[in-house]
């Protein structure tokens, strides 16, 4: 997967940990909806937020049957960004780039479904807008 | 910042560290924001009475903790390998030595999150009571026992990465009563 890959997709961001419990439910629902919405556009990223190996980490992901990329992000990770204080935490991105909806906290599959639909919706940014991020963010 | 990243199932995304780097720049204002509105939550203890301990001898000191309502801490002996356990570690002056430290036994309870598994949890109060051991080589005087208390709290939607709270209390070593006076002379009765 390279930046280039997700230019145009909408994206789900999801910071979750081993030890949150609502995290792991959510899990199987995304697996669901990346199976749903991928085709239409979807890619769902997770960001462990955990102190747990990356050898835990990567088996409890697999036993949770995740079918999407996750990254590890230790806590010096989230507190560059103010800190990530509470799992789990989604962020809908759109096509364009932009946040659509960030939840915090367990919530309702269908209230996650209803916001990846908002993100799908979004149209990508026109190749003038986007141009100056592409160089910068690629060196 | 660094950052690795697994992907079990899917080779293709091996090297989405960019991919992390560029989400969390395009987050970073609003995952900021979204600190201010969710508060992890902080264990309180109260404060200890001070202990009188005598030297030689192991004196129990009972810690008194509170979990902010609403929310739930892990027990000791939670029920998944990846949960965090609540766990007192102390670091005691030289020769005062550490004893048993006794947990309390959780709370089976279920949570909406999870309404088909019991966790083992704290909420309200709880105590934990530590074992003090002065040894015969310690002067006698007030000591500071010092500690961390680690836990890792959730409410019935979200959970908190896991908070150290310094623990402290005062101890009074004391010497051990005077030996080495002999018996008093056995009574000659016979029991029978």
């Amino acid at each position: 997967m390279r930046l280039s890959d997700l230019r145009g997709k909408a994206v789900l961001l999801n910071f979750w940990a081993t030890w949150c419990g609502p995290c792991k439910i959510e899990m199987p629902w995304f697996v669901d909806l990346q199976k749903q919405y991928g085709p239409q556009g979807l890619q769902i990223v997770g960001v462990a937020m955990d102190d747990a190996s990356k050898e835990d980490i990567g088996k409890f992901a697999k036993d949770m049957g995740v079918n999407y990329p996750i990254l590890i992000g230790k806590e010096a990770v989230g507190e560059q960004y103010g800190g990530v204080n509470a799992l789990p935490e989604t962020f809908l991105i759109g096509r364009d780039g932009k946040i659509v909806d960030k939840i915090i906290g367990l919530r309702g599959k269908g209230e996650i479904e209803d916001s990846i639909k908002k993100a799908l919706d979004t149209r990508p940014a026109t190749s003038q807008a986007t141009a100056p991020e592409k160089s910068s963010v690629a060196q | 910042m660094t950052a690795g990243q697994l992907h079990p199932h899917n080779s293709e995304a091996r090297n989405a560290t960019r991919v992390l780097s560029m989400f969390l720049f395009l987050t970073a204002a609003s995952i900021s924001s979204a600190q201010s509105q969710s508060k992890a939550p902080s264990l309180t203890m109260a404060a200890v009475p001070l202990t009188t301990a005598q030297r030689a001898k192991a004196t129990m000191v009972s810690l008194d903790f509170r979990v902010p309502a609403g929310y739930h801490v892990n027990s000791n002996a939670p029920k998944s390998e990846f949960l965090i356990p609540t766990a007192l570690k102390m670091d005691l002056p030289t020769d005062i030595v550490l004893g048993k430290i006794e947990y309390p036994a959780g709370t089976d309870m279920s949570f909406p999150f999870s309404p088909d598994e019991k966790l083992n949890v704290y909420s309200g109060d709880f105590t934990i009571a530590v074992a003090v051991h002065p040894l015969r080589s310690v002067v006698p005087g007030k000591y500071v026992m010092r500690g961390i208390l680690r836990y890792q709290a959730c409410d019935n939607a979200a959970c908190y990465p896991p908070k150290n709270l310094p623990v402290s209390f005062e101890v009074k070593v004391v010497k051990e009563p005077a030996t080495g006076h002999k018996n008093p002379a056995q009574s000659p009765h016979v029991h029978n």
